[in-house]
């Protein structure tokens, strides 16, 4: 199955990423962990949850349901899975990327000095 | 170990936004588990900082629409899946619901909206006229400190207030309890404007009143203190209009002069060239004060001039002239103020017996002035519109009481299906706010116009109410109105719905016991009867005050009298003496006597019933009476005529004849002292002044001099003499007069005043206002008879025209008006009230059914049926007249300021009033009796 790179946006592949890269341990707050270690600054929570709900929809993650803690105030918590249409559209976007970059990126090297 | 709480207020708003699943809960638990992280690592002061400000991201991202995608249906509980919605989804869908469920009844819910928009509007109306009268800040940079200084003579004892002599304002400009001192004086005067000399509104004021009010001039500069002193540089400050208008508002107008023409005191009229050194910002107004019995602005200035600039009344303490504002000084309370002033009139009338005979002087802030002439009328129909609105709310509690019960099968069943109480409640007080919410739209409707109807028929020139509209003071009002009414008639029938026991219900087959479901109804319709008793009372005590009114002998004829006010011409450009006055007028009498129709041509200085004050003049009796202290009474300056064009009479001795105007035009007045000008005075004069005698040939004098010293020297002066030793120069000779008759009294003034005593002279100046009488309709004839005043001499210029039975409709128009707002306020509670009554009836009738089914099937006639349901509608409004009873015998007193000739208490209006409600209940009943009588035993028993 294809997937057009207009599916994802940019902020959605980097919580996509984080979530893959998380695995099995795939749970919001840890997303939001790996994003801010990152990217060095502290990611807004309205746009994580956002981004989440809208990848959800697209069918590239989706989630179990796990039983409450009391560090959760007695909540139910969902652990994330990438779905297999989500990982090929990671692959997608990867494979755009790497053509895109062929041959530039010893330019941006030189000018970025 | 304790776990930590995230701040609650963000938390629960994040709740009240998120989707109510399995979603939100996530995220909840999401955020109070970071949360809880975070306190560890640090801090809870950081971790509450990060919370709130996480927890409003996630709200602005989910209170936007936009597509969530669907929680799995396995995932959810049952309950989950009926409450999947967001939060807001679910206020939505009772707002949707509340309006199917109100739409299902679209005339209860039309009443419903139409009454709560009568409700709603009536109060907001009401409240932006109270705003803009009552509760602005007056125009001054201490609006809270500023007074108005007054006089008052123990001799005028129906005159509220006195202007101020100059002299005297100047003992209180040196008051050490104020900071500033300000005098106001209007005036006419003629301007020379290219050829034309048209006559402008002045005023006189003093430096110190702009300071006060903090206004600077838009141009140039205002008045100098040194300007407020006797003959000043002459200067002038124009108004924004008279610059923009006459001036075209060319910049460049300072310094350019400006010449009028006035009236100097013992030199007649002379040009003057003034200075312009200023102009007034746009919108300035001078300072609204209490002028006679109004609060208004004195005179709208169209040119401003010191004080010092006028001449009239220096040094003379029987001048009352001026009227005058103060600001009180830091640290001087208002009642420092007082003595202060108090101390300093006493010292005047300790230094000037003669002219300030009972003279005190008052200190009145203004705001106290403002609310003791419109808060009376403002809070008596601010308290009508609120009852009404208390009536309007327990009308739609009673509806919807109603209709709960009506309900509580669906609300049994809902709670039985597991709905919650507060659930259900909440649902109700959606409905509630969506009736409340559609009735508060309607009420700004009604407010916004009932704003500009108030505006149109309010009487006279309520100062401020121009203003008045939709503010945002009022709308705040408004909404808070709006929704203490939704609480008042929403909360009761909510929390009475949602308490069904559902299992009795349900049994019972959705009914429940004869009476104990109709109780607060009852109580709610008796709290109705209650309030229109006590409005209709009001309404009935203003309608008996009008017709009172209308009823008053004037003591003249009002229905075909006709007032032609005359603008005579320019003194300096057309001079005329006393001949030519009186000449024009025989002319213009002549003219007037060969319209067709016309019975009888007077003239009289006086604006009859106009509202303004009559010319008074102070007096002296000679005769009878021992020569004692001056008094002062009304004088009217007439020509002959005056009386028969009034359709008064003469009551004793003889009117004033032609021959007495060729004798007054000679001059020779003076001739024979002893014999005196012919007076004629009023039935009021003749019993305060000779009470047991006969007051025909009687002599008084009018004047200010000593009687002593002009009875002794009189005799050997003659005009144009220096005046005798003892006599005072700055006042004219002192003239006697000699009562020729008596007339009938006159209320010439104010209806509701009884005619004070009244002496009438033959005056030149009477000229220029025409009395005639007319034989059929005034209105009709208006047109010839102006044409033939106008034919007389083309240099004067009828003014106005107006039939008296008009002046009567203007003297009138503050009870006429209250009367009609209270009526319609009543009428409108009295409506309600009787809905509401049938609405209980109508329901119980509905209910009892069965009951009187099996009453009748027992041998019970119908007519006993029906006279249960008749004296349970009296058991309603009996106690609920008895209470509005009270209600408006305690309440009423208030008015009492606003009525005439009625007591408050006025039996008479209470009792028709509640025959009034009872009839109206009498009549609710009946309908539903009617339906008793026809209920049909057998077939009700059957479907049961």
């Amino acid at each position: 199955m294809t997937t057009r790179n207009a599916d994802l946006g940019e902020f959605e592949q980097l919580v996509l990423l984080a979530a893959f890269r998380l695995g099995e341990e795939a749970y919001a707050p840890d997303i939001a962990q790996v994003l801010e270690d990152r990217a060095g600054r502290e990611m807004s929570r309205g746009t994580l949850y956002g981004a989440l709900d809208r990848l959800e929809s697209k069918g590239f993650l989706e989630f179990t349901v796990e039983s409450p803690t009391p560090q959760r105030g007695g909540r139910r918590r969902r652990r994330f899975h990438v779905t297999s249409e989500g990982v090929q559209a990671l692959a997608d976007v990867r494979t755009v990327m790497e053509r895109m970059w062929e041959g530039v990126e010893g330019r941006l090297i030189g000018e970025g000095a | 170990m304790k776990v930590p709480r995230p701040p609650r207020l963000s938390q629960k708003l994040l709740a009240l936004v998120l989707p109510s699943s399995l979603r939100g809960e996530a995220v909840l638990g999401d955020m109070e588990e970071e949360y809880g992280r975070l306190v560890e690592s640090e801090g809870a002061f950081r971790a509450r900082w990060w919370y709130r400000r996480q927890a409003w991201r996630i709200i602005g991202v989910y209170a936007l629409p936009g597509e969530r995608p669907a929680d799995p249906l396995t995932l959810l509980s049952p309950s989950e899946a009926a409450h999947r919605s967001s939060a807001l989804e679910s206020w939505r869908q009772d707002v949707r619901h509340a309006v199917r469920i109100l739409s299902r009844s679209p005339g209860v819910s039309a009443l419903v909206v139409l009454a709560l928009g009568l409700g709603i509007g009536a109060n907001t109306a009401i409240f932006s006229a109270i705003d803009a009268v009552l509760l602005r800040p007056l125009p001054f940079v201490h609006p809270d400190r500023v007074v108005q200084i007054m006089e008052r003579r123990a001799s005028l004892p129906d005159r509220a207030e006195v202007q101020l002599p100059l002299p005297n304002f100047a003992d209180y400009e040196n008051a050490t309890s104020f900071s500033h001192v300000a005098a106001i004086r209007p005036d006419r005067v003629y301007v020379h404007e290219g050829d034309r000399r048209p006559e402008r509104q002045i005023v006189h004021f003093s430096s110190a009143l702009l300071d006060v009010m903090g206004v600077r001039p838009a141009l140039g500069r205002a008045f100098l203190p040194e300007e407020d002193r006797p003959d000043p540089e002459p200067v002038v400050v124009l108004s924004y209009a008279y610059w923009q208008n006459e001036m075209g508002g060319d910049s460049t107008v300072v310094g350019r002069p400006l010449t009028i023409t006035h009236f100097v005191p013992g030199e007649g009229y002379r040009p003057l060239t003034l200075e312009i050194v200023g102009v007034m910002p746009e919108g300035f107004r001078l300072p609204a004060l209490e002028i006679g019995d109004d609060y208004k602005v004195w005179a709208d200035g169209e040119l401003f001039l010191p004080m010092g600039l006028w001449w009239w009344g220096r040094g003379n303490r029987g001048m009352y002239a001026l009227r005058a504002v103060a600001e009180l000084a830091p640290g001087a309370s208002l009642s420092r103020a007082k003595a202060e002033i108090s101390a300093i009139a006493r010292g005047i009338t300790r230094n000037d017996p003669d002219r300030s005979e009972g003279l005190s002087a008052r200190v009145i802030p203004l705001k106290e002035i403002r609310r003791a002439h419109h808060g009376t009328v403002l809070g008596v129909l601010w308290a009508a519109s609120a009852l009404i609105l208390l009536v309007v709310c327990a009308n739609v509690a009673a509806l919807l009481l109603g209709r709960a019960l009506a309900r509580e099968r669906e609300l049994a069943v809902r709670t039985s299906l597991g709905a919650s109480r507060g659930r259900l409640l909440r649902q109700l007080l959606v409905e509630s706010a969506v009736l409340g919410g559609t009735g508060a739209v309607a009420g700004l409707a009604v407010a916004h116009w009932g704003t500009i109807l108030l505006k149109r028929v309010t009487p006279g020139d309520v100062h401020g109410l121009a203003d008045a509209g939709l503010h945002l003071e009022v709308l705040l009002f408004a909404a808070g109105v709006s929704l203490l009414t939704i609480l008042l008639f929403g909360i009761g029938p909510a929390v009475r719905g949602t308490k069904t026991h559902r299992a009795n219900v349900l049994r019972s087959g959705g009914r429940r016991g004869v009476a104990g479901g109709l109780r607060p109804m009852r109580w709610l319709v008796a709290g109705q009867v209650a309030l229109s008793l006590a409005l209709l009372v009001g309404s009935g005590l203003l309608v008996r005050s009008l017709a009172g009114l209308l009823d008053v002998d004037p003591g003249f004829d009002t229905e075909e009298t006709i007032r032609f006010v005359l603008t005579p011409p320019p003194p300096f450009r057309k001079p005329m003496e006393n001949e030519d006055r009186v000449a024009f007028y025989q002319a213009v009498r002549d003219r007037l006597e060969g319209v067709p129709g016309v019975r009888s041509v007077g003239a009289g200085r006086i604006a009859l019933l106009s509202g303004g004050m009559s010319d008074g003049a102070d007096v002296t009796p000679a005769d009878g009476l021992p020569p004692g202290r001056r008094v002062e009474v009304d004088w009217i300056g007439i020509l002959p005529g005056f009386l028969d064009a009034l359709g008064t009479k003469i009551v004793r001795g003889r009117p004033f004849s032609e021959a007495d105007v060729r004798r007054e035009l000679q001059g020779n007045r003076m001739s024979n002292p002893w014999e005196g000008i012919p007076a004629l005075i009023n039935q009021s004069m003749a019993a305060r002044f000779w009470p047991d005698a006969d007051p025909l040939g009687k002599r008084f004098y009018w004047g200010i001099q000593d009687p002593e010293l002009v009875e002794a020297t009189l005799g050997s002066w003659k005009p144009g003499e220096p005046y005798p030793e003892g006599w005072d120069n700055r006042y004219p000779a002192p003239l006697p007069l000699q009562v020729v008759g008596v007339v009938r009294d006159m209320r010439s003034v104010d209806l509701t005043e009884a005619a004070p005593p009244t002496f009438y002279t033959l005056n030149a100046f009477a000229a220029f206002t025409i009395y005639v009488r007319v034989a059929g309709d005034p209105f009709a004839m208006l047109p010839g008879l102006r044409g033939a005043i106008d034919a007389v001499d083309p240099d004067i210029g009828v003014e106005s025209a107006q039939p008296m039975s008009m002046a009567v409709t203007h003297a009138t128009a503050d009870t006429r008006f209250q009367a009609i707002l209270l009526s319609l306020f009543a009428g409108l509670a009295v409506v309600m009230t009787g809905l509401g009554l049938f609405g209980v009836l109508a329901y119980a009738v509905n209910r009892r059914a069965r009951e009187m089914a099996v009453r009748m099937s027992l041998g019970a006639r119908r007519a006993e049926v029906s006279r249960m349901v008749v004296l349970d509608g009296l058991k309603l409004a009996v106690p609920g007249i008895l209470a509005g009873g009270a209600l408006a015998v305690a309440g009423l007193r208030l008015t009492s300021s606003l009525l005439y000739g009625v007591s408050p208490t006025d039996p008479l209006t209470l009792a028709a009033a509640s025959a009034l409600i009872l009839g109206v209940s009498l009549g609710a009943t009946w309908l539903p009796a009617l339906r008793a009588l026809r209920v049909e035993p057998m077939e009700i028993l059957r479907e049961e």
